[in-house]
């Protein structure tokens, strides 16, 4: 049996398939469902990311508007020194007094922002669906 | 590409890789629409990085190719020819039924050896397009496809 004959047997070899009609209808079927997981997990990630950016936004802000605040928070800062000298605990915090007023800044801004990620998110979800 | 330019694609190339891949399958028709739908799926999913449209055919083939390799690996009974014709319809059956001795080579060599022989014989494929869709070497292609023609010479020279 030579090269020839091999092809000679595939020839007329034809496999019998399913119906064409049934094969492309559950295909397309398969297809509605991929495009609606598509839209659906292209929404997600706009509104995740606007979510972001509001969130990012948010916290720029927060933290910007702290910060003109730091005199009040480092007079608010030193009273906690005092008290902390008048209960008579050797806390000495007069010296970091700025760092812990940014550190406040920094946590509240930070919490600010995840909230608002949270809210916005649910936000942005909810009126795609409406 | 779009769904509908996707589709038209398809309709074009469905029927010889479902004749193909029932021939893989050993004539186990339902496995093979199995494969193409998930072929189908999976290159829909993959359109964007599709460069050439011309190159559609071979893509799918290639996708179809992994996704039997896949499923051969986790199915050892895939390539049982007795379980294969079973599972298949009285009008299968019959058409499994001409090409007996075809399916029963077919059935007697390895994954490998029977697609490169299937490409090459039955779609016309040429050595380096069938490197192209296997994503392996011209040699090896050469070698499967030596291997499998001994093999189908030894069966039908019985």
């Amino acid at each position: 049996m030579d090269d020839n004959n091999i092809r000679e047997l595939f020839n007329d070899f034809n496999p019998l398939i399913s119906n064409t009609d049934h094969f492309m209808y559950r295909l397309q079927h398969q297809l509605d469902i991929v495009d609606i997981v598509k839209a659906r997990s292209q929404t997600i990630h706009k509104a995740t990311r606007r979510a972001a950016i509001i969130a990012g936004t948010t916290g720029f802000i927060a933290g910007f508007l702290l910060s003109m605040l730091l005199p009040h928070i480092a007079t608010f800062v030193s009273r906690l020194n005092l008290n902390a000298y008048s209960l008579g605990l050797s806390v000495d915090v007069e010296n970091i007094y700025a760092t812990i007023s940014w550190l406040l800044i920094g946590i509240i801004s930070t919490f600010i922002a995840v909230n608002a990620y949270s809210l916005s998110l649910s936000l942005l979800n909810h009126s795609k669906q409406q | 590409m779009t769904r509908q330019e996707f589709i038209c694609h398809v309709r074009e190339i469905q029927e010889p890789l479902r004749r193909f891949l029932t021939a893989l399958c050993l004539s186990d028709s339902q496995l093979a629409d199995d494969i193409a739908q998930e072929a189908f799926i999976k290159a829909y999913l993959a359109i964007d990085t599709l460069v050439d449209s011309s190159k559609f055919k071979p893509w799918i083939y290639r996708i179809a190719y992994n996704i039997f390799l896949n499923q051969s690996r986790y199915r050892h009974d895939l390539v049982s020819y007795d379980q294969a014709i079973e599972s298949t319809d009285h009008n299968t059956s019959d058409d499994a039924f001409r090409f007996q001795d075809l399916y029963l080579a077919l059935n007697k060599i390895s994954n490998k050896e029977r697609m490169a022989i299937l490409l090459f014989y039955m779609e016309g494929y040429s050595i380096k397009e069938i490197a192209q869709i296997t994503k392996s070497s011209t040699h090896a292609v050469k070698q499967h496809l030596s291997r499998g023609r001994k093999h189908l010479q030894n069966i039908y020279g019985r």
